[in-house]
């Protein structure tokens, strides 16, 4: 067991190497370079030619690539993620004060969507084919279609407009809260109630199952205990797709209800062309959605004693 | 290919030929509906500005006054041909990967997997923002972000079935009669993974309606005074209070739209391959 751990660990290594240097030239493959695009050339009154110079070896710029991708990455390692073009502060500093605000969203939404999802799912299973099935699939198929920025307007038109109970702007208080996450839950219950669905038909279509039914098993404990258990396991490795694409969809959501989360700091430095702070942020989100990837799957090998830990 | 039968178990889905007969509309409106408007999307008119709907302005009109529902026709045409352009291009480079990494494994499929592997690394829109925020935005830029997006799904995907036939009788029956690769990639190969790539680059452009429309929205996609549906949100959330309207319509029709394209997919799906109808 701890042997399958530790190699799904070590197999994270390469990936995130990978990552890392993706990351890095994707920065570096811009036309020009980030100091002369943000501050333009001098002709138009722009910073003179020398200063340039200046910064551009300041942040390392002049070095050949390897070179900087060393330091790069030996500065991540020391806790230094660069500092940002714009407003000069460290990256790490900003990151670390808002990596907060970004995972709770995230793993609140998770948590939303998941229960709403499973939910649904099983009730769909349940009544398979039936009014059931149709109404709760309906529902989840308009929950992925609509992007979460309108989803979002919608809540804060009924909830903060309509009823006032709910403030529209930043996390200050729970109530605050609630509409960031719930917009960012509702989005993952699509795909978590499919996907709960298919795999408690699955199950439900099984031999021990009809066994169990035939020895008069009680309806509600058939399913939750029989079948729910076993189905169990795609809608992890969903859930668990899911939270990384709550990161980045917590961009959007954190843009809308102005909280200062990696997401909105993101957007901010993608108009700012902030390029240090791009590289960096996009790092720690790509980092994060494979290392919860890899925890999914050693969670996995928990759950599943079927998955062999070869 | 395309036999009855096909056609009949499509057509006995309703939701999915509802939702098929909505994006026909979809793309007659953005061919001949710009023709029809009586309003221009990008002139101001200062004596109607953020009105709600109306018999003049069936769907209201915006922060300057344009009529919305003028600008969403437009919008249908910038929408449609980003999800398209960008989704086709986008797919045509994943089959090919996934022939090449499928059919020819050993190295070229150690490379052509880590690269899908480093793509997939990035959570859903990140991809898209990340290539936005190297190459500028725009239209042009939107376009690709939509490409590369759109690439490791379906090369993945193209892999495994490329893997499952590589290996089987007829191919190596054609194999041993002397067929060049080419000829068994186009006439084995690629037919019999044309039913998953189909369903496959349905079900794409309706996620890629929705990430161009977020990219807009944020800024970063297509840029004012084009109407792009999702830039027209950006505009109308400001004024969410006192006209709700200009922002429920564009937000309407993108959800529209996205959910037909999954609709349209799933029912294709379902038609194409039986096989497939319980695997999600």
């Amino acid at each position: 067991m701890l042997r399958y751990i530790g190699k799904r660990i070590l197999q994270l290594i390469p990936t995130l190497i990978l990552v890392s240097i993706v990351v890095f030239l994707m920065v570096r493959i811009i036309p020009g370079d980030p100091i002369t695009l943000l501050y333009g050339v001098s002709e138009d009154g722009g910073a003179s030619q020398e200063y340039i110079m200046q910064l551009k070896d300041q942040y390392g710029l002049n070095d050949p690539l390897p070179i900087q991708y060393i330091h790069w990455i030996m500065g991540i390692m020391k806790g230094d993620l660069g500092t940002s073009l714009v407003t000069k502060k460290t990256i790490m500093t900003e990151l670390t004060n808002r990596y907060p605000y970004t995972i709770t969203l995230a793993v609140w939404g998770t948590v939303v969507g998941s229960i709403i999802g499973v939910i649904f799912g099983v009730i769909a299973a349940v009544h398979h084919n039936k009014f059931g099935d149709n109404a709760v699939m309906v529902i989840s198929m308009i929950a992925v279609s609509t992007p979460s920025f309108f989803l979002a307007m919608l809540l804060m038109l009924y909830f903060c407009i309509h009823l006032k109970v709910f403030p529209s702007l930043g996390l200050g208080s729970w109530k605050a809260a609630v509409l960031p996450i719930t917009t960012l839950g509702l989005g993952a219950v699509g795909m978590i109630a499919r996907t709960t669905r298919s795999s408690m038909l699955d199950v439900m279509g099984q031999d021990y199952i009809r066994t169990a039914k035939a020895y008069g098993v009680p309806r509600t404990k058939l399913i939750m205990s029989y079948a729910f258990k076993n189905a169990l396991i795609p809608v992890l490795t969903a859930i668990g797709l899911r939270f990384g694409g709550l990161l980045a969809g917590a961009t959007m959501v954190e843009t809308i209800f102005t909280i200062n989360g990696i997401g909105s700091f993101l957007v901010d430095s993608v108009s700012r062309r902030d390029y240090p702070a791009i590289q960096s942020t996009v790092l720690v989100l790509a980092f994060s959605f494979v290392v919860v990837n890899t925890v999914v799957d050693i969670i996995y090998g928990l759950v599943d004693p079927r998955v062999k830990y070869k | 290919m395309i036999d009855q039968s096909i056609i009949r178990r499509f057509f006995k889905r309703k939701a999915s030929v509802v939702a098929l007969f909505i994006l026909l509309s979809f793309f007659v409106i953005a061919i001949i509906g710009p023709f029809l408007c009586k309003y221009d999307p990008y002139v101001f008119d200062s004596a109607a500005l953020h009105q709600g709907p109306s018999a003049q302005h069936l769907f209201g009109t915006d922060y300057l006054g344009r009529d919305t529902l003028t600008r969403i026709v437009y919008g249908s045409r910038i929408s449609l041909f980003i999800s398209f352009t960008g989704v086709l291009s986008g797919g045509i480079i994943g089959i090919l990967l996934g022939v090449a990494a499928g059919y020819f494994g050993g190295w070229v499929d150690s490379v052509i997997s880590r690269v899908i592997d480093v793509l997939l690394a990035f959570p859903g829109l990140l991809l898209a923002m990340v290539i936005v925020a190297i190459l500028g935005s725009g239209t042009k830029n939107t376009i690709i972000a939509i490409a590369v997006f759109a690439i490791p799904s379906i090369a993945r995907m193209v892999r495994g079935v490329v893997i499952t036939l590589r290996d089987s009788q007829y191919v190596g029956a054609a194999k041993v009669m002397g067929e060049s690769s080419w000829n068994i990639i186009r006439k084995h190969v690629i037919p019999n993974a044309i039913s998953q790539i189909i369903v496959n680059i349905t079900l794409n452009l309706g996620t890629a309606i929705l990430t161009s429309s977020s990219l807009s929205f944020l800024g970063l996609g297509v840029q004012a005074p084009n109407p792009e549906w999702g830039a027209m949100l950006n505009k109308a959330k400001d004024v969410l209070r006192t006209n709700p309207w200009e922002a429920i319509f564009p937000g309407l029709t993108i959800t529209l739209v996205v959910m037909s394209f999954s609709l349209v997919g799933d029912g294709l799906r379902d038609a194409l391959d039986p096989r497939l109808k319980n695997a999600s």
